[in-house]
């Protein structure tokens, strides 16, 4: 039996293999929201560490060189250095009477907290390695407070939503991902559709009537509706307009207003039903 | 123990996968490594490289376990039945090889999430399928002369 067995063990992984890929499609045949979860959880907290400490081997070299580049002028920097943090000092005595009265006033003004200021900032760790997707994963989870559904926005405009949290990561389905949509309305004209993501670096307004006000350069923000974002961030910049030859349908394409591929640290706010 | 040098590679090709602009532009380089892998080994383990290739790349992205695992694993097998009818150590051949191997993983992972429900609207699958086979392939052209370059040094009697 054993003789069998390793005789034929190539045509039993294969089968294996086969059959496994039988048993993903039937696990995840009515079980659309739990499949998997659990295990991805696990992965990303696996690789994770690995891909940090990649990066770090990676630009350890540079960072080497470019200390002992560096070198040189350090005394004269140490001096320089010394003088300021003296004056610095000072400052931060006072800055500490002004921070303390701050925190004072924030207690008084609870609500403040909860307001879209207290964004919490994250930094970006990987990106998607699935061409059919677009999301990144960013430090923060819920460990420290982050929430499913909470809105992520950078300076350029809203970035996505946070789609996964584990306790120290999380996330980001980006506005781009084809199963993405945000309400939006026309800054110029106020005409309201929804910017749907297509997959690529690109998002369509959809949703909006052939005769409606909308023109090229038009800028597109949210609306608010929808209960996931909130009202006024920039989604993008209409950048061309094609009717139908029957004139029933219209197509607007958006480039979206934040480079998706130069973020670095993006901005998680509280969801919106908890300031509302 | 021995780890497997095609681990090692695997590795280091999903550290650049998750680069920014790497995948948002397209470029799959675990479904080059699965088909380069395809064409030098037995179908057993061309189906194991491109199962466990399609698995991390699914575990690790948003979406379900599955189309990357399952599209990845017959693409392997697919790779290492061609190798038996052409001469593939050529860099064109290879290219096109991936090319070939790209549309067929492509569109298998499209009939699953249409299967599955979660497919994008045709036109947007279409966009994201075409911009994934160019990108993909020119990749795989850059990886390709270096791969037939360096087994030609190594192999090749004439130039060992």
């Amino acid at each position: 039996m054993l003789k069998f067995f390793l005789k034929n063990l190539s045509k039993f992984f294969l089968s294996a293999l086969l059959v496994l890929c039988v048993w993903l499609l039937v696990q995840r045949n009515g079980h659309h929201d739990e499949s998997g979860t659990g295990v991805k959880e696990l992965s990303l907290s696996v690789w994770l560490p690995v891909q940090k400490s990649v990066a770090w081997l990676i630009a350890f070299p540079e960072n080497t060189l470019n200390a002992l580049r560096e070198l040189r002028t350090l005394h004269q920097e140490v001096e320089r250095l010394q003088l300021e943090n003296q004056s610095l000092r000072l400052e931060l005595a006072n800055h500490k009477s002004v921070e303390s009265e701050l925190s004072r006033l924030q207690e008084v003004l609870q609500i403040k907290a909860h307001l879209p200021h207290t964004a919490k900032i994250a930094r970006i760790i990987a990106h998607d390695p699935s061409t059919w997707d677009s999301s990144f994963v960013v430090d923060l989870g819920s460990d420290d407070g982050v929430q499913v559904d909470s809105p992520v926005i950078s300076e350029q405009g809203l970035v996505g939503r946070v789609l996964e949290v584990t306790s120290k990561n999380s996330r980001v389905l980006l506005l781009t991902d084809s199963g993405s949509s945000v309400a939006g309305i026309d800054q110029r004209s106020n005409v309201t559709g929804i910017v749907q993501g297509t997959g690529r670096n690109q998002l369509r307004y959809a949703y909006v009537s052939p005769n409606e006000d909308i023109q090229k350069d038009d800028v597109l923000v949210s609306s608010g509706m929808g209960g996931i974002f909130p009202k006024g961030y920039a989604i993008g910049t209409v950048v061309k307009r094609t009717e139908s030859e029957n004139g029933l349908n219209t197509e607007i394409q958006v480039a979206p207003s934040v480079d998706f591929a130069a973020l670095d640290y993006i901005f998680i706010l509280p969801p919106v039903d908890v300031y509302q | 123990m021995k780890i497997p040098i095609q681990a090692v590679w695997l590795l280091a090709l999903f550290f650049v996968q998750q680069l920014p602009g790497v995948a948002a532009w397209g470029v799959d380089l675990p479904l080059v490594f699965t088909v380069l892998v395809g064409l030098r080994t037995d179908i057993p383990k061309a189906a194991g490289w491109g199962f466990l290739a399609g698995l991390l790349q699914d575990l690790l992205s948003s979406s379900w376990i599955g189309p990357n695992t399952i599209a990845k694993t017959l693409t392997g097998i697919t790779a290492c039945l061609l190798k038996r009818h052409i001469y593939h150590e050529r860099v064109l051949t290879q290219t096109l090889l991936v090319f070939a191997a790209a549309l067929f993983h492509q569109l298998l992972i499209w009939i699953l999430l249409k299967w599955d429900g979660s497919a994008p609207p045709a036109g947007d699958a279409w966009g994201i399928v075409w911009r994934s086979l160019g990108m993909t392939t020119l990749a795989a052209s850059a990886v390709c002369f270096f791969v037939v370059r360096f087994r030609k040094r190594r192999f090749d009697p004439a130039t060992a």
